[in-house]
């Protein structure tokens, strides 16, 4: 073994405590990288490997970046999801006996970013963290460049609601305990996911452990103040993000303006299957944000308000009176022409003020964001203002009441200089008549130099040199000029500084004073400013609350006014919900796909109910619009339920508490898993998780495996799911499956199909929804349009019409008289459960008589209640 | 269903015969009539390249079955009309039945209409007059009509076409008038795929005019109080002047919904609001004629532009007396109005022509008539407010803005300075000053002393942030520190750094010293100060505005102080 410097020896022990990090080790003017974090940072920065060698036996390869430029490259690596631990040069070198002592002061990661230029200005970044509480999980989650974090539980059994909630949230980064990120069906559903880093606790907390660490890390004496007291999962998740923070920001938690705790029967829950599938953030195609329900409804003129309106599109809501309460408020801006364009006009000026008091907070924010801030700050009169005439303001203004914040205004008003630079270090940022010692600084520096340009005219007289000048140059400083033909005249107390061809250059010990006062007076101006400009900030983060409070009207105001210009542009009309079950849509339109085909978008009818019309079976040609109809439904349910106006003439809906989707599975296939296994697994979960309340939409359920396997299938889940003492949620089933049309006998099910009109071999399709099967499915001509040769649509023809002539009609089997009567399907599942908990390999031989015998009980009390088959 | 049929040769002969299409405007104005005829609730336009490439109109009206899409493209095919007698009680825009037959003769069209009743659509594709192509297709109830390549086959008329923003804008005025005829219809049009007008549709005219003007305007439009006689009735809304317009496209006419335009009903609405709109500057009005159709004759004009209607003199007069008592109501006895009679124009109006070069009739004599004579007499001057000066002229009374009147005399003078002789017009100061700059300021040190020197400042390197300043251009008032000059100076060069158009920065460098110079509002002036100003003022006739285009004198003249006061004068 080679033997190490001690450089590369203190090199190694940090590196060491940051395995997972690449380590920015600081050497001189660069960030320096070596073994494999040089590797990785060549690969994807792009920059030469070295090495540094002192013995040629152990060549460490090696990176480097300058470190004035870092940040860029810091955001690169953070972008292909890497950590990246910053170390710098703890002393000063100069002074530094033997090696220089290097800290790491902060460890950025994707999830843990502040950086404006690292961040999407219209989308939150956050990292969560999940506890295992002992009956439910502990989400919480944070976006670190506003400071808010929000807490929640979620039980176990609802792991559907979970990976809904990873979903919502897309979070960059995760981090949870090593056993659950093991977990199988837990990884499962992260790989869902795009890019989530992960990171195992790195420590243990119990319950009391971590509920003292937050009381000491906050400074309460309990935990009331954010709804967290004895919910023990949310404190341990609390926790646990709490010190991943402290670890990775080596700060104190002060940038942590606001921990709330939400409920989740609150929302609407959607999986992350039917957040795709709907497209509400990202096309499925091509996963851009174009194409998707956000893009259409953001209109929003404040970078927090388009964050807002994306939480909303996915946190649909469920109770009557907030959901009427932002339609009334759409309704009123909608109405009302000249608040809603001057208010949209005036949120246009105002910055994005939620991450400028996060920076505040953090501790990062120069002198140009408290600039932005004031700017900001000004227009709150103006908004103030418009309000007043507004009678939605109470809803508004119902958990804050409006402050227009001038106090604050008044303060970085007074304060900053008018157009601050970036560097803090260099003056110029804080307005003269704001300090008395910033002012007399400033006069020194001022009457200085006042008194030297007075110089030329006192010495011009005292030695009557009439040319004499007094001028500046970048090397000597100050000086006074005498030409050649007058240097008989020059005095002895000028001291020569330079000799030019035609003229010499002096001093005198006066001026020379002066210059060195007006040099220190400047120096101690720029501290001094820095000094000041840091506690301007912090009054500004002693604030933070209040101006917290009106971004948060101000982001739910340009919200609602982007959703109100959305239904102005789209022509949208107002739902009107009920609790009830009913969905009734007149002239429905797909958001999205209308506005792709220049509005000859053909609108279709809904009517569901939880009785008659309870389970739509859809069928048509492929390429109908099935799908988009599909979708058209769930969507404009879903944007009744944001409280936004719909695309349709005229909407009644029932409130959904869960919306399912299945729809066909492609990119599944990477993941190794067949077709059909994948959507047994989403048909599993909407069965075990859906409501009378809910919305489900099959879209071809069964065809990943033979026809008749898939019919009888699909026939089978469209009994369960329509049958009120199973599911009975209001469903929309498409498919190719005609046989199922039969089943329209059954009580809640009916029979839609897409009309299409025959020309010749043509067909054309009319996207009309109507009731009725159709009889035909045309995949030989969609084939056609697809590009299959002739002779083999040709031949496809001819097997078709053989089989159809032997009528190989699939006869569904009478439904059996079912295993367990409707009410006790609870006691079956008890006994099912019971031998499904026993654990065979360990149980002993009198164990399993016993469990036997128990379960035998069971079942005979059943029977003999039943009175039957004794 | 066959509602459209063909019209009988005597009563196609009774039809004004001519060109229906001129212009890709003109294509826009019949497909937008064909839906607000076919009951339409909602219209949308898309066009783009001026329309000269594609326009498109898509409505919610009733639509077409099969059989009529195939007679609407047919010349005297339509569905409005029968007889002769139906041509005397119009209740449609359209009757001629030749619209869409003009358009798809020159242009390649694709129709698709679906009437409400039937599932099931048509398209039909007609190219130069010919159809390529029919058949079913699904499509929402209504039609869209989509004109690609207007004027393919007629290179004649397509030479004379104007430039595609002067065609979407013929586009955008032909819709504005469509939508407010029609408020109760929504109206969307895009432009290149740039929305370019939106109405909503709820039935409210003064809305739908905001909609279209800004909502903030709708305040200051006056209602016309509804007149309504035995067979007619008019009714609309009159802006005050502040709205008010250089052109008269801001007029907006309608009879019987239908947009119209009629010199004569033109001349009463601007006859009527003559004496409270200063010259060359016109109203914004809707206005609204219903009258018996009877009584209307719109089958003068090819493109059915121009109506003639019996009974004008009446309905003129009426016109004309109901704006005027709008105006007179609400400003009318505080702001009289200027007769305007040959000899007796005012001040204001010489302003204006200035602005408006195409008004330019007044003769040359007599605007030279103003200036010398005024102030007549030995006069006094009245400072009021300390900011303006009060004075006699020879038609009247003069209001003079102090600031404004220095300031331009400022500007004249600087201007001729660094015209007529750029160097060694800077006056050196007795002890050289420094000037602090920002860290803005220092990067750009070097060009900011070049900068000075072209306006005749003299300034130094003095320091890593500060400037020595050793003279100032002569202009420059030297009881008055120099320094706050230099410092709006610099701030106005760094903001404008960058922006190429280098004599423009140097225009409006010599505005602000021009106007730091001058005498401030708020600052009160001695008797003799005054008749330094004025006389300087008056020296040179241009002396009207100053140098940021603001007027500076006022004047009320005999007459109207007659007027007002209801006296001969
Ligand atoms: N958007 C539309 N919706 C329904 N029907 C239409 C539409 N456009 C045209 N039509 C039918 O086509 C016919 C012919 O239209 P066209 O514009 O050529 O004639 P017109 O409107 O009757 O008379 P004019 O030549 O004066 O406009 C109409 O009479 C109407 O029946
Ligand atoms: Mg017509
Ligand atoms: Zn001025």
């Amino acid at each position: 073994m080679a033997k190490v410097t001690p450089m590369m020896e203190q090199y190694n022990k940090l590196k060491n405590e940051h395995p997972d990090s690449i380590l920015f080790f600081r050497l001189g003017d660069f960030y320096e990288m070596f073994y494999d974090d040089a590797q990785i940072a060549s690969r994807v920065l792009g920059i030469t490997l070295t090495s540094r060698s002192k013995s040629s036996e152990e060549k460490v390869p090696m990176a480097g970046v300058p470190y004035h430029a870092a940040e860029s490259y810091i955001a690169k690596l953070i972008q292909k999801g890497h950590r990246v631990a910053i170390c710098e040069q703890v002393e000063d070198p100069k002074k530094a006996k033997g090696i220089v002592d290097r800290k790491v002061v902060r460890i950025i990661s994707p999830g843990t970013v502040m950086e404006e230029e690292m961040l999407q200005s219209h989308e939150n970044n956050f990292f969560l963290t999940i506890a295992t509480g002992s009956e439910k999980w502990g989400l919480a989650y944070t976006d670190i460049s506003t400071g808010e974090v929000s807490v929640t539980e979620i039980p176990y059994e609802n792991i559907s609601t979970l990976s809904g909630e990873i979903g919502r949230l897309k979070p960059r980064e995760l981090y949870a305990s090593a056993n659950l990120l093991e977990n199988r069906t837990f990884k499962e559903t992260i790989q869902n996911q795009d890019k989530i880093l992960t990171k195992p606790f790195e420590n243990n907390f119990t319950y009391p452990q971590a509920r003292q660490f937050l009381l000491q890390e906050f400074s309460v004496h309990n935990l009331e103040g954010f709804e967290l007291e004895g919910r023990e999962a949310a404190v341990l998740a609390v926790a646990h993000l709490a010190n991943y923070l402290l670890e990775s920001q080596r700060r104190s938690l002060e940038f942590l303006i606001n921990i709330r705790f939400y409920h989740l029967e609150n929302f609407m829950t959607l999986d992350s299957h039917t957040r795709r599938n709907l497209e509400l953030n990202q096309a499925m195609f091509n996963k851009s944000p174009r194409g998707s329900l956000a893009a259409i409804l953001d209109k929003t003129k404040t970078a927090m308000g388009s964050r807002l309106i994306k939480k909303w599109i996915n946190q649909p809501l469920l109770h009557l009176e907030t959901i009427n309460a932002r339609l009334d408020l759409i309704q009123e801006l909608l109405e009302n022409d000249e608040a809603r364009e001057s208010i949209a006009a005036i949120l246009n000026s105002i910055y994005d003020l939620e991450r400028l008091i996060g920076r505040v907070c953090y501790g990062t924010a120069n002198a140009r964001d408290l600039s932005a801030l004031k700017t900001s700050l000004q227009s709150l009169p103006l908004i103030e203002k418009k309000l007043a005439n507004l009678k939605g303001k109470e809803y508004l203004l119902r958990k804050n009441v409006f402050d227009s914040l001038q106090d604050i205004f008044d303060l970085l008003n007074r304060a900053l200089a008018p157009s601050p630079p970036i560097t803090l270090t260099e003056g110029s940022i804080i307005k003269s008549g704001y300090s008395p010692d910033l002012d007399r600084l400033r006069n020194i520096s001022v009457e200085g130099k006042d008194w030297i340009a007075n110089l030329e005219k006192t010495e011009r007289e005292k030695t009557g040199i009439k040319s004499l000048k007094i001028g500046y140059n970048k090397v000597f400083g100050y000086y006074l000029e005498v030409t050649m033909a007058n240097q008989h005249l020059v005095p002895d107390y000028f001291v020569r500084k330079q000799t030019l061809a035609n003229a010499e250059r002096y001093f005198t010990p006066e001026l020379k004073e002066k210059e060195n006062q007006i040099l220190n007076a400047e120096e101690n101006i720029n501290s001094l400013e820095y000094e000041l400009f840091v506690d301007l900030r912090d009054k500004v983060k002693a604030e933070s609350h209040r101006i917290n409070s009106q971004t948060e009207i101000l982001a739910e105001l340009d919200t609602l006014i982007s959703l109100a210009e959305a239904a102005r542009e789209y022509n949208y009309c107002r739902p009107l919900l009920k609790d009830n079950k009913v969905i009734e849509i007149k002239g429905g339109r797909h958001p999205v796909v209308e506005t792709t085909v220049e509005n000859t978008f053909v609108p279709n009818d809904t009517f569901m109910d939880s009785i008659k019309s309870r389970y739509h079976i859809i069928t048509g040609p492929n390429m109908s619009g099935k799908s988009t109809y599909l979708r058209q439904v769930a969507l404009i349910v879903l944007m009744a339920q944001i409280g936004s106006f719909v695309p349709a003439e005229k909407a009644f809906i029932g409130i959904v508490d869960r919306i399912f989707t299945r729809v066909g599975a492609t990119d599944d296939l990477t993941r190794g898993k067949s077709t059909f296994l994948v959507e047994m697994n989403e048909v599993a979960q909407i069965i075990n998780n859906a409501t009378p309340r809910s919305l489900i939409l099959l879209d071809e359920v069964g065809r990943g495996t033979s026809t008749y396997d898939g019919l009888s299938i699909a026939w089978a889940v469209t009994e369960y799911i329509n049958n009120p003492d199973r599911i009975g949620a209001r469903t929309l089933f498409a498919t190719h499956y005609h046989e199922l049309t039969a089943l329209e006998d059954r009580p809640g099910i009916q029979n839609f199909n897409v009309l299409v009109e025959k020309k010749g071999e043509e067909v054309i399709f009319l996207h009309i929804i109507a009731p009725g099967s159709s009889d035909e499915s045309y995949g030989i001509y969609v084939a056609g349009l697809a590009g299959l040769p002739p002779e083999i649509l040709y031949r496809a023809r001819e097997i078709l019409n053989s089989i159809e002539k032997d009528n190989k009609e699939i006869k569904p089997p009478p439904r059996k008289v079912p295993l367990f009567p409707d009410d006790s399907k609870d006691r079956a599942e008890k006994i099912l459960k019971k031998i499904k908990v026993v654990d065979v390999m360990n149980i002993s031989p009198l164990e399993a008589i016993n469990n036997l015998y128990e379960i035998q009980q069971e079942i005979k009390k059943y029977f003999s209640k039943d009175g039957k088959n004794g | 269903m066959g509602r459209i049929k063909v019209l009988s040769p005597e009563v196609v002969d009774k039809i004004a015969a001519g060109e229906v299409i001129e212009r890709p405007a003109s294509v826009v104005k019949e497909l937008v009539e064909n839906s607000i005829d076919a009951n339409a609730s909602t219209i949308r336009v898309l066009f783009s390249e001026g329309g000269r490439k594609s326009i498109k109109v898509i409505d919610n009206g009733a639509g077409m079955d099969a059989n009529d899409l195939k007679l609407s493209i047919k010349s005297h095919a339509t569905s409005k009309i029968n007889n002769i007698e139906d041509l005397l009680q119009l209740n449609s825009l359209g009757f001629r039945g030749e619209a869409l037959s003009s358009i798809v003769s020159v242009s390649r069209t694709k129709i698709i209409s679906r009437p409400h009743e039937l599932d099931k659509g048509h398209l039909i594709f007609i190219e130069g007059g010919k159809i390529t192509d029919f058949q079913p297709a699904g499509a929402p109830p209504g039609t869209s009509i989509e004109v690609n390549d207007l004027f393919f086959n007629t290179p004649a008329r397509l030479k004379y076409l104007k430039d595609k923003n002067r065609e979407a804008s013929n586009i955008i005025w032909t819709l504005i008038s469509l939508a407010l005829a029609s408020p109760a219809i929504s109206f969307q049009a895009k432009h290149n795929d740039r929305g370019v007008l939106q109405t909503s549709g709820r039935g409210d005219i003064l809305r739908t005019w905001g909609e279209i003007y800004g909502p903030d305007k709708c305040m200051d439009m006056l209602k016309i109080p509804g007149v309504e006689e035995s067979y007619f009735t008019i009714s609309g809304f009159l802006g005050k002047p502040n709205l008010a317009l250089s052109t008269t496209r801001g007029v907006h006419l309608f009879i019987n919904n239908r947009p119209f335009y009629s010199r004569p009903i033109l001349n009463a609405v601007l006859e009527g609001c003559r004496e409270y709109f200063p010259r060359g500057k016109f109203p914004q009005i809707i206005l609204f004629i219903k009258i018996n159709p009877v009584h209307v004759d719109v089958n003068v004009h090819p493109a059915k532009r121009e109506v003639k209607l019996s009974e004008q003199e009446i309905i003129t007069k009426i016109i004309t007396e109901a704006s005027q008592e709008v105006l007179q109501k609400e400003i009318g006895q505080y702001k009289p109005a200027v007769e305007n009679e040959k000899n007796g124009f005012s001040l204001p109006q010489l302003l204006r022509e200035k602005e408006s070069p195409q008004q330019g009739k007044t003769p040359q004599a007599e605007k030279q008539k103003i200036f010398p004579e005024a102030p007549s007499q030995k006069t006094d001057f009245l400072q009021i407010g300390s900011s303006f000066i009060v004075t006699r002229s020879s038609q009247g009374l003069m209001i003079i803005d102090q600031h404004g009147a220095h300031e331009r005399l400022n500007y004249n003078k600087l201007l001729s300075q660094l015209r007529d002789n750029p160097r060694d017009t800077s006056r050196t100061l007795l002890t050289p000053l420094t000037i602090e700059l920002s860290p803005a300021e220092v990067e750009l040190k070097e060009e900011i002393i070049a900068y000075l020197k072209k306006l005749n400042f003299r300034v130094e390197n003095f320091g890593p942030n500060s400037l020595l300043l050793r003279a100032v251009p002569q202009c420059v008032n030297p009881k008055k520190d120099p320094l706050p000059l230099c410092h709006e100076l610099l701030q106005q060069f760094v903001e404008d750094f960058g922006k190429d158009n280098l004599s423009q920065i140097e225009k409006e460098a010599i505005i602000t010293i021009a106007c730091h110079d001058a005498v401030k509002a708020g600052d009160s002036l001695s008797p003799e100060e005054m008749e330094h100003l004025l006389s300087a003022l008056f020296s040179h006739p241009e002396n009207t505005t100053c140098p940021h285009g603001r007027p500076i004198i006022k004047e009320l003249t005999l007459k109207e102080l007659g007027k007002f006061f209801g006296r001969q004068v």
